[in-house]
């Protein structure tokens, strides 16, 4: 990761660590001889976040850069896993599962050395075969898109 | 001697041995899926041990137990993912052992290790039962906190090449852990009017984030990835005699900290693991390379996670007090054959301890010799090639997380700490402190609560309770002490 990179994470942390101590002061503080209340914790962690991050993030801005870049598939399999998530209600289990097992696989798997067959029947498989042990073995309620599965 | 060669007797009995192999097999399957827990699955069979005799429902849940325990050491070695909280140390060094080519060794010399501990354990519960127990009332509300700090810091100053980001990670995890509605005064925190966040944060859904798909993340960059290396590689399946009679202390110390912390009630297998974990990396003639692949980093914490069944059982039928969650059940199934579990349990009914006791002794071992039979036969079930494994490893994830509750909210929390994950872990924050801190924050916060309220807001009590010092000063010399290393020229640190 880039130097900035670094930094700006850093920065995103410490930024949690301050937006959860401004939070922290709307938590009711209600008393009971001795107890510190259910504030204490959540501001003490919140202190420690913030300053600690502040920390990390000055330490990495006098280091060079270091490890590798992000790569781009780790991203764009990123992107496609938040998609799946938000069309599993509307498309159902087994039909999201389906779409995001073979679209990634195919994406992944550049230059081709599989066959298209053998990622359509591995996401066909994956999707079926999870329905049955998930949905129907251990009675799990699995989303059900317009098709019913 | 009569009591002993009637719990031997019933333990002989074919329909008994039958019920352990099938508490083994269906414990060794939900714990090897992750989403799946020990707890999830005893509570599922708890209607099916009603049916049977007590002794017999016994053995079954038990066999479970054992099977769920050991299982979780199979996707924590092969993909990097705990099949179960206890086996968060084992993916440490469990991970890259099977990057380098010994999976076999990994995998082996987790059940070796899972049934050393057991089998300890198991002898523990038996021997010293009635004085660990008293250990075990030793420890208020003082001691769990400095329990808590202690796991926390320690996993801080292993984790990572920078100390300071493993504390952030760890309050990060405790601050995360505070989400929800205050158990002692039902105040609302940190909910933003949204109902699922009414239990907090789900530990397992986080846990399956970020071991799973932060995995799956980090393998998509990766032309290879995990499962060509492992399945093309799995090589000798046992650690050779000679390196685990050099670990002879690091099995024993293990064992007995899984034992130890398995009796305390709510400290939980994620704590014991961690702690021998660190004992081991303070005895290995290694201690630098642990993190990149070391057999100890495997040994000790599985070691330690069986240990702490037969420890757990201790309070739950010496004093009716279930050590962790997943003995709930196991209570229950007690309670609801007529079985009374406490201290005249050993007096009145020696026998139906002695049962037990060979129980868990067959359990462990059929257990152990099932998931050595299928090391390669799960390894060859997951030949698929990297491009279609990392997308199934994601789909395994998001529907474990997802099977939990039937909620999608669960499978969000899972791709949000699987995705937050991967960029934390890439600028060097380690992830491992703050599922501790998540898992450890409830307890922490409400013991320390628990111990001003009793002492009127006195914080000196963590250091006038002798076990309670003890126990921070264990910490805090586990961060100085990584604090010196960091400052030498050649640090030695784990990944």
């Amino acid at each position: 990761m880039s130097r900035s990179a670094l930094v700006a994470v850093g920065v995103a942390i410490a930024g949690l660590g301050v937006l959860a101590l401004l939070l922290a002061g709307s938590i009711p503080v209600l008393h009971v001889r001795g107890d510190p209340g259910p504030r204490a914790v959540p501001v003490v962690s919140a202190v420690v976040v913030a300053a600690g991050a502040t920390g990390a993030a000055a330490a990495d801005l006098r280091r060079l850069p270091q490890g590798e870049r992000i790569s781009p598939a780790s991203l764009v399999v990123a992107l496609a896993t938040v998609a799946c998530v938000l069309f599993l209600s509307r498309l159902g289990f087994v039909v999201a599962t389906a779409l995001f097992v073979a679209l990634v696989s195919l994406y992944l798997d550049r230059p081709r050395r599989h066959p298209l067959a053998a990622h359509l029947a591995v996401a066909a498989g994956a999707a079926v075969g999870l329905w049955l042990i998930f949905g129907r073995l251990l009675g799990v309620t699995l989303p059900a898109g317009p098709l019913g599965f | 001697m009569e009591s002993i060669l009637k719990g031997l007797a019933f333990v002989l009995q074919p329909t008994t041995l039958l019920w352990i192999v099938v508490g083994d097999i269906v414990g060794i399957f939900i714990g090897a899926l992750p989403g799946l827990t020990a707890t999830m699955g005893l509570a599922l069979f708890l209607p099916i041990t009603i049916q049977l005799d007590s002794l017999t429902g016994i053995a079954l849940m038990l066999g479970l137990y054992f099977g769920a325990v050991t299982g979780a050491s199979i996707p924590a070695i092969l993909f990097g993912i705990p099949g179960n909280p206890n086996a968060i140390a084992t993916v440490l060094d469990g991970l890259p052992l099977a990057r380098k080519g010994q999976a076999g060794v990994a995998l082996g010399g987790a059940v070796i290790a899972s049934l050393i501990g057991g089998l300890i354990s198991t002898m523990a519960l038996l021997v010293a039962s009635p004085a660990l127990a008293r250990f075990s009332l030793l420890f208020g509300p003082a001691e769990y906190f400095a329990l808590a700090v202690a796991s926390l810091t320690i996993i801080a100053s292993v984790s990572g090449t920078s100390l300071l980001k493993g504390v952030v990670m760890g309050a990060v995890g405790v601050l995360l852990s505070t989400v929800g509605i205050d158990v002692m005064t039902g105040a609302k925190r940190f909910m933003f009017g949204n109902p699922y966040l009414a239990n907090g944060i789900g530990l397992v859904p986080v846990l399956i984030g970020m071991f799973g798909i932060t995995q799956a993340l980090e393998d998509a960059a990766r032309p290879g990835g995990v499962g060509e290396m492992v399945t093309q590689r799995l090589g000798r399946l046992f650690p050779r005699l000679a390196q685990l009679r050099r670990m002879w202390r690091i099995i024993l110390e293990s064992s007995w900290i899984g034992t130890l912390v398995g009796i305390l009630p709510g400290a939980g297998a994620s704590v014991a693991v961690m702690l021998a974990y660190e004992r081991a990396r303070q005895l290995s003639e290694r201690p630098a390379e642990f993190g990149s692949g070391r057999l100890e980093g495997v040994i000790a914490p599985e070691v330690a996670n069986n240990a702490c069944i037969g420890g757990g059982l201790i309070p739950t039928l010496t004093l009716a007090l279930p050590a962790e969650s997943a003995a709930v059940p196991i209570l229950a199934a007690l309670v609801i054959h007529g079985i009374t579990p406490g201290p005249l349990l050993f007096s009145f009914q020696p026998h139906f301890i002695y049962a037990v006791v060979f129980t868990m002794i067959v359990a462990n071992v059929t257990t152990c010799a099932f998931q050595l039979g299928g090391i390669r036969l799960f390894v060859k079930a997951l030949s698929v090639p990297p491009a279609m494994l990392t997308p199934l490893i994601i789909v395994l994830s998001v529907l474990g997380a997802y099977a939990l509750n039937g909620w999608i909210f669960d499978a969000a929390v899972a791709v949000g700490a699987g995705v937050g994950g991967f960029f934390l872990k890439r600028a060097g924050y380690p992830l491992i402190p703050l599922i501790l801190g998540l898992v450890l924050g409830g307890m922490l916060e409400s013991e320390f609560r628990r111990a001003m309220i009793i002492t009127g807001g006195d914080l000196s009590v963590f250091v006038t309770r002798p076990l309670a010092a003890l126990l921070l000063a264990v910490g805090a010399i586990s961060l100085v002490r990584q604090l010196a290393v960091q400052r030498r020229p050649a640090a030695g640190h784990v990944r």
